[in-house]
């Protein structure tokens, strides 16, 4: 099956090995990646601060990218960029019927990454194997918004050895927020200690999750109490694609 | 512009102007709703939902006895000759003139009872002393003229037979209600009171002791109005 | 009070204040999971019933919303008609005037209240104070912070910030209180106390949570019983019901009153619910003998037909609030408004505009968890962020932000800016970093230091996904064409 896949930006700038465990995992259940050069952020963090005048050119390069006949079926490694491309981008072009139509097109197309392995594909295991104990983080957009909520659980009970531990409120923001959590960082601060200590309540080794920003908060805020001797111990934060790349 | 003295159309012209609407309307027909909420009382029995009423009443900590119709004295001089509630002392009951209360000898069964020191009929020519009746007494005994399976809720209008403060200032207040005026949800008695010409000064839904969690979320019952509710259902 | 208090301060300042309280702190957030939790056992008993009650309420209110004019006027003609005596209050002030002037023409100089959001609105107390007139809160925790000469840290239970021990000695020091710290006998002196003041009062205040247009009706919802107690005795009566506050009928109050005292308190229906249809009829000796209805818009109308004009279906359960995940952080008192957390976070700019609300509304991550609980189904996050967009639009943001957004939008416009900037920001993040990431060490950095005053931060990787995804389609193509040789 060819797709065009859209890894969002901060894969790109930050962890490329979750973009490369995600194609690989792509690529195993016989699909075949394409990417368009040109895209890069979906732009989510300028309409969320207000600025949707910023935000329209960003928002039209990701339309230009990935609005082409050849994409039949486009897969996002984030829920939240997603969202923010098939629903925000309606708001922004709200006043702009071409782009409008072109979004609500794309839309139709766009799947997220687990929800197209479990649903598009039927696939619950994907062959990966990794022993260890994993709790996995809801984020907001994805298990609220697009209301993706089971396949990341469908996916990671179909790994080999992984024994999954679920943690309280898993669907409670981490208080990323995006631009948020610098605006707020008191606040943002608060969430995410909250959050880690829900983790490390569940006594799992690693915590998982499907959008990179939660991960790069979770993680710097595991780390900083692993630093300051808060934690006493290490908790490996992962992308999901990571797991179901997984042989270990 | 000057404060106060503001009409009617001095509130609706700006919410028109709004809408965009040159005037108000003279009619709005109601549209045909799309939506239409399953309740957890469809498709119950009568039965089921007496069921249902007395389960959810004791689930919001109302006593629910059952008697027949010609035993209602009986079953309600049994529960006030106890006394007040915990302590056993003497006490006094305020209950509404309502007919079927006199039908049933509510009267004389309550001068029966050795624990009952006064028993009042609510009496609309008496006034404040009505109301003195009932800040004193123990027992606030009316009649309900519906009771919701849902909530365990009574309907309770007011009247010039059923005062008020019946149900509320007493320590405890027992409803009486038919069995046969139990209905599934709130939307069959508010269907009923649709039909009426002119609705009552006031229907109180009641619905349990009156409670708070103010402080610190730990219930507390018996704040303004009755510390104690039971029911009667009458088969 | 008016809808904002404590502006002097600023969000930080305010939020600080919160966080270094930590028994306020523990206590909304204890209250979050209470409330969670009984309101999650309710949704799910009535299965697939409580998306459809949902979504039939949002159909209704919507309508209401269409034809306001038409139901604010039906409702003020039949309550009329019932015999209330109707006070038309276009602006808060208006509804002052009419209030200040029911007391004068009754020489009335006594009150007693039952929690009501409108009358907190306008300031209602502190008017009727300088007025010489004594007025009472009657609802436990309304009657606790008037005591304590407090704000409300939550909408359902507002006193929540003050512990036990702390109100026995509000009441022992102000009331002459001199029982134990429990709360069943705080409770019970209050019940004690506040009964004298609801026989001897003259005038009952009181809100609406619903007013029915059809019926010209005006309901209250409470679980003590003060509001009862406010509508049985005082001779005069005086309600304060908002344009937004109108259901067409009473198929419709059955609908609202399904989903409010779930959604508020986790309880399928509060300990009373009071449907009031004029003052007391012929031959009754309790209610009240004049009945006067203040109809007020203070700014409301303005949201109809407005992107807020969802917010119109508020109904003002708190659910929201008891679900986000700023709120149980920051509490009441965090967002200097009467109308606090996510709905707060829509209504007060909706209504005092965005001069004077610091940066109320970034106080919010956007994650959706209000949208999903609300009742009416208002997709308050969205709102929020569409305050956001109006903010910057209207020119009334930070201007020392601007050029950051500015720059952010050419970056992730322009590809050569884009590469420029990760071939630029790698190596300098990785002199700066320890171990891949910036930590604690790196908060001389301004805007960075908002990130790692208490998180690490991953730096830029020293290599871009789609330059390995670049070389990786080609090595797939010369393999391809290897094997096809």
């Amino acid at each position: 099956m060819k797709i065009a896949f859209f890894p969002m930006c901060m894969v790109d700038m930050m962890y490329p090995e979750i973009g490369i465990a995600a194609v690989n995992v792509l690529e195993r259940l016989g699909c075949e990646l394409e990417m368009p050069e040109e895209q890069i952020c979906c732009g989510q963090g300028l309409i969320n601060s207000g600025y949707t005048k910023e935000m329209i050119p960003v928002a039209k390069k990701m339309v230009d990218a990935y609005d082409r006949l050849e994409y039949e079926t486009i897969v996002s490694l984030s829920g939240s960029c997603m969202n923010a491309i098939v629903n925000d981008y309606q708001v922004l072009f709200k006043d702009d019927p071409e782009y409008l139509e072109r979004t609500r097109e794309l839309k139709k197309r766009f799947f997220e990454f687990t929800d197209f392995i479990v649903n598009v594909l039927g696939v619950t295991d994907v062959g990966a194997s990794f022993h260890d104990t994993v709790t996995y983080h809801k984020s907001c957009h994805l298990t609220r918004i697009l209301g993706i909520s089971e396949p990341p659980l469908q996916l990671l009970k179909g790994v080999e050895g992984l024994e999954y531990i679920e943690m309280e409120h898993a669907d409670r923001c981490c208080g990323f927020g995006g631009t948020f959590s610098f605006k707020q960082p008191v606040i943002a601060g608060e969430m995410v200690y909250e959050k880690c200590q829900t983790i490390i309540d569940t006594g799992a080794n690693v915590v998982c999750g499907a959008d990179a920003p939660c991960l790069l908060n979770i993680k710097g805020a595991l780390g900083r109490m692993r630093s300051e001797g808060k934690l006493d111990r290490d908790i490996r934060v992962m992308h999901i694609a990571q797991i179901l790349d997984s042989k270990e | 512009m000057a404060l106060g003295n503001k009409t009617l159309d001095d509130l609706i012209n700006p919410i028109s102007k709004q809408l965009g609407n040159a005037k108000v309307a003279d009619h709005v027909d109601m549209p045909e709703w799309e939506f239409k909420a399953q309740r957890v009382t469809d498709g119950k029995s009568h039965d089921e939902l007496v069921s249902m009423f007395e389960d959810e009443a004791e689930k919001i900590h109302i006593s629910v006895a059952h008697c027949k119709a010609a035993d209602l004295a009986a079953c309600l001089a049994k529960i006030v000759g106890a006394g007040v509630p915990e302590t056993g002392e003497p006490c006094t009951v305020v209950y509404a003139a309502d007919e079927r209360f006199r039908a049933a000898g509510l009267a004389d069964a309550l001068a029966a009872e050795s624990l009952v020191t006064k028993a009042t009929e609510w009496d609309e020519t008496a006034g404040e002393a009505c109301i003195e009746a009932a800040r004193v007494a123990t027992y606030g005994i009316t009649y309900a003229t519906a009771g919701i399976a849902e909530t365990a809720t009574i309907a309770q209008p007011t009247c010039p037979t059923c005062g008020r403060a019946i149900s509320l200032l007493p320590l405890c207040h027992i409803a009486v209600v038919d069995a046969a005026a139990i209905v599934p949800t709130m939307g069959e008695v508010m269907a009923d009171l649709a039909k009426e010409e002119k609705l009552p000064s006031q229907v109180c839904f009641i619905s349990g002791p009156s409670a708070t969690a103010d402080i610190e979320l730990v219930r507390v019952e018996g704040v303004h109005g009755p510390m104690y509710v039971n029911y009667v259902i009458v088969e | 009070m008016s809808i904002l208090y404590n502006t002097e301060a600023t969000l930080a300042e305010r939020v600080d204040e919160c966080l270094s309280d930590d028994f306020k702190h523990n206590a909304i957030k204890t209250a979050q999971e209470v409330f969670y939790k009984k309101r999650g056992e309710l949704v799910e008993e009535m299965g697939e019933g409580w998306q459809q009650l949902r979504m039939h309420a949002m159909e209704v209110r919507n309508h209401v919303t269409e034809n306001l004019d038409y139901y604010v006027k039906q409702f003020a003609q039949n309550a009329e008609k019932n015999g209330c005596i109707m006070h038309y209050a276009p602006t808060g002030d208006d509804a002052l005037w009419e209030v200040l002037d029911i007391f004068e023409q009754h020489n009335a100089c006594y009150a007693v209240k039952s929690k009501s959001m409108m009358t907190e609105e306008v300031g209602l107390n502190e008017i009727l104070e300088e007025a010489g007139i004594k007025i009472t809160e009657t609802d436990c925790a309304e009657n606790i912070l008037q005591t304590a000469e407090s704000k409300p840290s939550h909408i359902v239970v507002p006193a929540l910030h003050f512990n036990r021990s702390a109100i026995a000695d509000i009441y022992r020091e102000k009331r002459g209180y001199d029982g134990t710290d429990v709360p069943e006998e705080i409770t019970h002196f209050l019940r004690k106390i506040l009964r004298e003041e609801f026989l001897e009062a003259e005038v009952g205040i009181r809100g609406c949570n619903f007013a029915v247009a059809e019926t010209g009706s005006v309901t209250l919802v409470t679980n003590e019983g003060n509001g009862r107690m406010v509508d049985t005795f005082p001779k005069v009566q005086i309600v304060f019901v908002g344009i937004d506050r109108i259901v067409p009928d009473l198929d419709a109050l059955d609908t609202m009153m399904a989903l409010l005292p779930r959604s508020a308190v986790g309880a399928k229906m509060t300990a009373y619910f009071s449907l009031d249809s004029g003052p007391r009829g012929a031959g009754e000796v309790d209610g009240p003998e004049e009945v006067h209805i203040v109809l007020m818009d203070n700014g409301r109308h303005e949201l109809a037909n407005s992107e807020f004009s969802d917010m119109l279906r508020c109904m003002r359960c708190g659910a929201c609030l008891n679900i986000c995940p700023v709120y149980r952080h920051i509490t009441g008192h965090g967002y200097g408004s009467i109308y606090p957390g996510p709905m707060g976070l829509v209504l007060t700019p909706g209504l005092v505009g965005y001069d004077d609300i610091d940066n109320m509304v970034y106080a919010c991550s956007l994650c959706g968890a209000c949208t999903e609980h609300c009742p009416v189904s208002i997709p308050i996050h969205d709102l929020v962020r569409q305050h956001r967009i109006n903010i910057v639009d209207q020119g009334k943001n930070h201007k020392i932000e601007v050029p950051i957004f500015k720059a952010l939008g050419l970056f992730w416009s322009n590809m050569p800016i884009y590469m420029a900037g990760m071939t630029l920001g790698a190596p300098i993040m990785e002199l700066l970093a320890h171990d891949g990431a910036l930590d604690a060490d790196s908060t001389w950095i301004p805007v960075v230091k908002n990130w790692t005053s208490t998180r690490d931060f991953d730096i830029l990787s020293k290599s871009r996904f789609r330059t390995w995804f670049k070389e990786h389609k080609e090595e797939q193509a010369k393999n391809a064409e290897g094997g096809e040789q």
